[in-house]
């Protein structure tokens, strides 16, 4: 059997092994297709309905255990006289984490993505169905915890905010680039922990430069409280609409998507 | 591993092409995966032979094209190679850079029946 294409043809194999397909009732299809091509499609979709309604939806992403739900349950409590809210919680499975926020009085849809370690936009579109969220609220998109496959795919968020925490790690920003790369704001979570860690904020932020020169940085202790207001700030600050996403921050999806 | 469900992806992308173009059979599958599109090359081959099972494509061979990266430094405003996101422009050592190539993930040719 030829192995190249599995025929049975072995004689008109050319010299380095090909069968030219036009010799063999084969054609060539080009196709040039993003393979990402339709979730991207469907995140624009997102993108443009939650523009059409002033609501900022920002795509919560993390390893697992970086404090994520308890950053989130904090702020809701915290904002939630000041600020409409909804959120969509993805994770593999349960829907303990949308139990917890709903317990801040906050309204939220959990999406189990099953064998899926991300979400994805069209699963976004369903749960916006869902939830209905009011016009200029903020939507929190908590993805299933994982720096690596939700790196891919654009929900029509309009910025990523990573989540690290100090018992990670100080070169995670260099082991997942690509999460950090697209992250709009940082949030290094758990400083109450730095006295007992052998953890140095400065040579992680060297780190973070240098896949995301421009990326704000707010640490912070969710548990404890410190550092909360500058979190609070920078999200009053989308919601007013007086700040922009830093440059960068957006189109940073791949140069040639269809 | 979300090569899986990329593989998944491709899957269905095929069998679209295969009703618009008409054919049959795939016998060879061609894909671009950039060095910087956060697809892990082998891993989407390991996946994609397993999602290609009892489909038009079964048995197809695969060939996958590995462009490095390319960015432009806006240091030094020249046009550079690069393998991670993390490296510096090898001309200044700075890291910011536009990315302009390589990070895509294309299905490029079929060679089908």
């Amino acid at each position: 059997m030829c192995g190249t294409c599995g025929c049975s043809d072995q004689n008109r194999l050319s010299p380095v092994g090909i069968h030219p397909p036009e010799q063999r009732g084969q054609r060539l299809i080009r196709l040039e297709q993003s393979v990402l091509g339709q979730n991207d499609a469907h995140a624009r979709e997102n993108r443009a309905w939650l523009a059409e309604r002033g609501i900022v939806a920002l795509n919560l992403v993390s390893s697992p255990g970086s404090g994520k739900t308890s950053l989130l349950e904090r702020t809701l409590t915290d904002l939630r006289e000041e600020i409409p809210f909804t959120v969509i919680e993805g994770d593999q499975q349960t829907s303990r984490d949308a139990e917890r926020v709903r317990a801040t009085g906050v309204r939220a849809v959990q999406v189990n993505t099953g064998k899926g370690c991300h979400l994805e936009a069209h699963q976004i579109r369903q749960a916006l169905t869902d939830l209905q969220p009011e016009a200029q609220s903020v939507l929190f998109i908590e993805n299933v915890g994982n720096l690596v496959c939700p790196a891919l795919f654009d929900l029509g968020e309009q910025g990523k905010v990573v989540i690290f925490s100090v018992t990670e790690g100080e070169d995670k920003p260099i082991k997942y680039p690509d999460m950090f790369h697209r992250a709009a704001l940082v949030i290094l979570n758990k400083i109450d922990l730095l006295p007992y860690l052998d953890f140095s904020v400065e040579t992680c932020l060297d780190y973070l430069r240098q896949v995301n020169p421009a990326v704000p940085v707010i640490p912070l202790s969710a548990t404890r409280g410190t550092g909360l207001s500058a979190w609070y700030d920078w999200l009053k600050d989308r919601t007013s609409g007086q700040s922009p996403f830093h440059p960068g921050s957006e189109a940073v999806y791949p140069t040639g998507r269809v | 591993m979300h090569e899986l469900s990329l593989a998944e992806r491709l899957v269905e992308l095929m069998e679209q092409a295969a009703i618009d173009q008409s054919f049959s059979r795939i016998r060879v599958i061609e894909l671009e995966v950039g060095s910087l599109a956060g697809v892990d090359a082998e891993a989407l081959r390991f996946a994609l032979e397993a999602a290609i099972a009892g489909t038009l494509a079964d048995g197809a061979s695969l060939r996958l094209q590995t462009p490095t990266g390319t960015a432009r430094c806006q240091d030094c405003d020249r046009d550079i190679a690069i393998d991670t996101r993390h490296d510096p422009c090898p001309q200044c050592g700075g890291h910011r850079l536009t990315i302009t190539g390589g990070d895509c993930l294309l299905l490029k040719h079929l060679e089908v029946e």
